[in-house]
């Protein structure tokens, strides 16, 4: 068990070693250039480089990888290309505020989805289990771009209910914030339900075919009791990875969620870099996505492990 | 200018004041919602201002912005700057010039020295007053080698600034300006407390006083209390919201949640004018879009076949297809139609292939194939207008192959790149004649796209730019125009309006041709009803 965390441990840090070196280079593939899109009208060759090496650019691409690697093991994210502020700060707020987001979509997509999920497989083969189905499909098949602005056209042009823009403040209270992010949270729990639902179903299905499950309703146990006690903690361990892994996609697929309802999160501040060329800001942005992934992912297999006594005592 | 975004500048275009009046009923105030609304509005418009309310405008912005007047980019950065801060001078919508913070100003002979006397009685947001000080230290931000300022090469011929007393300046020039003025109303030279450098707490002498700013996110203001223009900045409080989705912002505005909105796409105009309460306002300027041809290598060297591409080319075709009527036909030429400027002798270029196949055979050539680079760095749509160009360039015997350039680095790797025969450029104009000819058309032009060259128009822009004697400059501009006209590298297929919305409760609206929102100036300059 131990050498197996430690195995796993080690192979996450390789990844986000292998994803930051991948963030950097291909950083240094993009096309033009911060400091000419910033002086606009100044971008003299001088002047452009003056700025390049007033941000530490006239170095050699390695040197620089490994100087922002030594950063960050300090803690440092850098400073960003274009205002040369520090990365650190900005980034937490937006942090913060996407964790928010993240959280609150997960605090009601993952019990809707489970429950969901649940609920069809009882009914198996009723029209409410179709329905379910069917809408699952449906929204596992519509990005979630067009289903934000699916919600916007109807929940704030159409109907004037809510707002269409979720710019959230440091001076506002939870209560203020909560109107503001029922879209964003709505589009999310709505489009990273579907898989989780429908992974649910399949695994008590699957367990509601077996022998004790059959002697458990011999025993004459109502159906709810059985779903509860007997196949729903054995069904736990694909439901738990598939449930981590979803919020995996769901932190990723913020991106475009933020953007469109221009929440300053993560998401929207990486967006804002990516067209400014600010390249460092990405760089940072990016490796925050691929730690949560992987982290996320390392959270999914041990889950998978502590919940299956096979695998706990194999090792 | 352009650049993508970068160095927008207002105070361009033009439209005189019987311009605005002749057409001000066509395209000036559609409004929404067909007639009823209309005769509300126009009362509206005649009313009074009052004070008081909110205005929550949806402006386009990034992490990147400051309020450094040098550094500033974006259009956030430009609103910004007509918000918090003020001018030496105010450009009018009829292309003349009126007194900010300065009173008055006065060229001496030969128009090398210049002498601008101050207002008086001026305080800034933290309670300095206004003095020469103050003028020079900002100026003198976008001077020097190591500026990195968006003004630097329009305060380049600048020598000397010096004070003459506590509100009057002296400013020496290397050669001759005749439009000196003009150069400080755009919106890198706002005024701002000598040796002032808290760009996160900007202090400006402007109707509002700036209460947050988080970059990329909001900003906000409250109106100035001692604010000195009479009739300006009446609402208690602005609100500038970031956002940069084409969807998100139409939608906010249509919700509600924001009263004012620029850089509509003509493509969206139809949709706004269709909704209750929502108010378009079109103003014609000097903004063009520009096919940029080669003339120092390449097939273009050869003055014929540039002639055939200017004539190969259905105007008509995309000012209804793609500005859908928001704007006006080119004439290979950068002054639009309001410049006191423009020269109404050059009669507009009509599409006809049977032309440009004539010129072609004039170059000995049969038919011309050639690669049009596009890119959604310009303007929306880039591609789609290529194409136009090329099906009616087809007819002609030109075969242009439409290239479509991503947006990252296009300005940097393609455009200006003397590899490249032809590509794709946009102008947001300029407030003078002489600042667009010098910086695209001048043999030595910074933004010479089309590598043009001509020894008799470098000559005029010159002695123009220092003529005092308005019929003789007028008599110059006119011949610069010809010469673009006949043997210049650029075909100009449209001039693009630009093009706002305002929320229902918006008055006091008017078309600017300077920049979107009213020449950047919509926030001391509108009010809220009720």
């Amino acid at each position: 068990m131990t050498k197996y965390l430690l195995k796993r441990l080690f192979a996450g840090v390789l990844l986000v070693l292998g994803a930051s070196a991948i963030l950097f280079f291909a950083g240094e593939l993009l096309p033009g250039d911060f400091a000419s899109r910033m002086l606009g009208s100044q971008a003299t060759p001088e002047a452009v480089e003056a700025l390049r090496q007033s941000r530490g650019l006239d170095q050699p691409a390695l040197t620089r990888y490994l100087m922002w690697l030594g950063g960050l093991l300090q803690g440092d994210l850098g400073v960003s290309l274009t205002n040369g502020r520090e990365i650190g700060p900005l980034i937490a707020t937006r942090l913060s505020n996407t964790l928010t987001l993240a959280g609150l979509a997960a605090l009601v997509a993952v019990p809707f989805a489970v429950g969901l999920g649940t609920l069809a497989a009882m009914y198996r083969n009723t029209w409410f289990d179709r329905l379910v189905l069917m809408l699952s499909m449906v929204t596992v098949a519509t990005p979630e771009f067009f289903f934000a602005y699916l919600a916007i056209a109807f929940f704030a042009v159409q109907l004037h209910l809510l707002p269409s823009i979720s710019i959230v403040t440091s001076d506002m209270s939870f209560a203020d914030k909560v109107p503001l992010l029922i879209l964003p949270v709505l589009t999310l729990v709505v489009t990273t339900s579907a898989h989780m639902i429908r992974l649910t179903r399949a695994s008590l299905i699957s367990v509601m075919d077996s022998e004790y499950a059959g002697t458990a309703m011999l025993k004459g146990l109502p159906q709810w009791k059985i779903v509860l006690r007997h196949l729903l903690p054995n069904a736990m361990s694909p439901i738990a990875a598939v449930v981590v892994l979803n919020l995996a996609d769901l932190i990723v697929g913020l991106i475009i969620v933020e953007a469109i309802f221009a929440y300053p999160g993560m998401g929207q501040l990486m967006v804002d870099s990516v067209s400014k060329q600010d390249v460092t800001v990405v760089q940072a942005c990016g490796l925050i996505f691929a730690v949560t992934y992987i982290v996320l992912n390392m959270i999914a297999d041990l889950l998978a492990i502590l919940l299956n006594p096979r695998l706990r005592y194999k090792s | 200018m352009n650049k993508g975004k970068i160095t927008v500048m207002p105070g361009s275009g033009a439209m005189s004041r019987r311009g605005f009046m002749s057409t001000s009923a066509a395209l000036g105030l559609a409004l929404g919602a067909g007639g009823s609304l209309l005769p509300r509005t126009a009362r509206a418009q005649s009313q009074t201002p009052v004070k008081g309310g909110k205005l929550r405008a949806g402006i386009l912005g990034a992490t990147s912005n400051t309020n450094d007047p040098a550094l500033r980019q974006d259009e956030f950065g430009v609103m910004a700057a007509y918000t918090t801060f003020n001018h030496l001078v105010e450009l009018k919508a009829d292309k003349t010039i009126e007194p900010e913070l300065a009173e008055s100003w006065e060229a001496k002979p030969g128009a090398t020295e210049w002498v601008f006397n101050l207002r008086k009685g001026v305080e800034f947001h933290n309670g300095k007053t206004l003095d020469a000080n103050d003028v020079i230290y900002s100026i003198n931000r976008h001077r020097g080698e190591a500026s990195q300022s968006g003004a630097k090469s329009l305060m380049a011929g600048i020598t000397d600034i010096k004070a003459l007393d506590s509100h009057q300046i002296l400013i020496t020039l290397d050669s001759p300006n005749a439009d000196l003025p003009f150069n400080f109303s755009g919106d890198h030279l706002a005024i701002s407390p000598a040796e002032y450098e808290d760009w996160m707490k900007p202090v400006g002498t402007g109707g509002y006083v700036q209460t947050s700013f988080e970059p990329g996110v909001r900003a906000t203001w409250t109106r100035n209390p001692n604010y000195w223009k009479e009739g300006r900045a009446h609402v208690d409080e602005v609100e500038f919201l970031v956002l940069n989705d084409p969807q998100a912002r139409l939608a906010a505005l249509q919700s509600g949640q924001i009263d004012a909105l620029g850089l509509v796409d003509p493509g969206a105009v139809d949709l706004l004018r269709g909704i209750p309460g929502v108010q378009v306002v079109n103003s014609a300027g000097g903004q063009f879009w520009s096919y940029a041809l080669n003339c120092k290598k390449g097939p273009f060297t050869d003055p014929n076949l540039r002639m055939a591409m200017k004539y190969g080319l259905d105007r008509q075709k995309i000012l209804d297809l793609v500005l859908r009527g928001n704007g006006a036909l080119g004439n290979d030429q950068p002054l639009p139609k309001t410049d006191p400027f423009f020269n109404p002798e050059i009669a507009q270029r009509p599409y006809d292939p049977d032309q440009a196949l004539h010129y072609l055979r004039k170059a000995g050539m049969e038919s011309l194939s050639i690669k049009l680079d596009t890119s959604d760095a310009t303007f929306a749509n880039s591609a789609n207008v290529g194409q136009i160009y090329a099906q009616g360039a087809k007819k002609g015997g030109i075969n242009l192959e439409v290239v479509r350039q991503p947006a990252d680095g296009y300005w940097d790797q393609v455009w200006l790149n003397v590899d490249h025969p032809m590509t794709t450029g946009v102008w947001m104009g300029r407030p003078t004649a002489d600042m667009i000819m010098s910086m695209v058309y001048a043999s030595k032009a910074p933004w010479n796209e089309a590598f043009w060259g001509n020894a008799r128009f470098d000559e005029l822009l010159i002695s123009a730019r220092g003529e005092l004697d308005q019929a003789k400059r007028k008599a110059m501009y006119w011949e610069m125009q010809s010469l673009i006209h006949e043997d210049g590298g650029h075909v100009v297929p449209v001039f693009a309006d630009f093009i706002d919305a305002y929320g229902p409760r918006v008055r006091g609206l008017e078309p600017s041709p300077s920049w979107y929102l009213m020449g950047a100036r919509f926030t001391e300059r509108v009010w809220l009803d009720g």
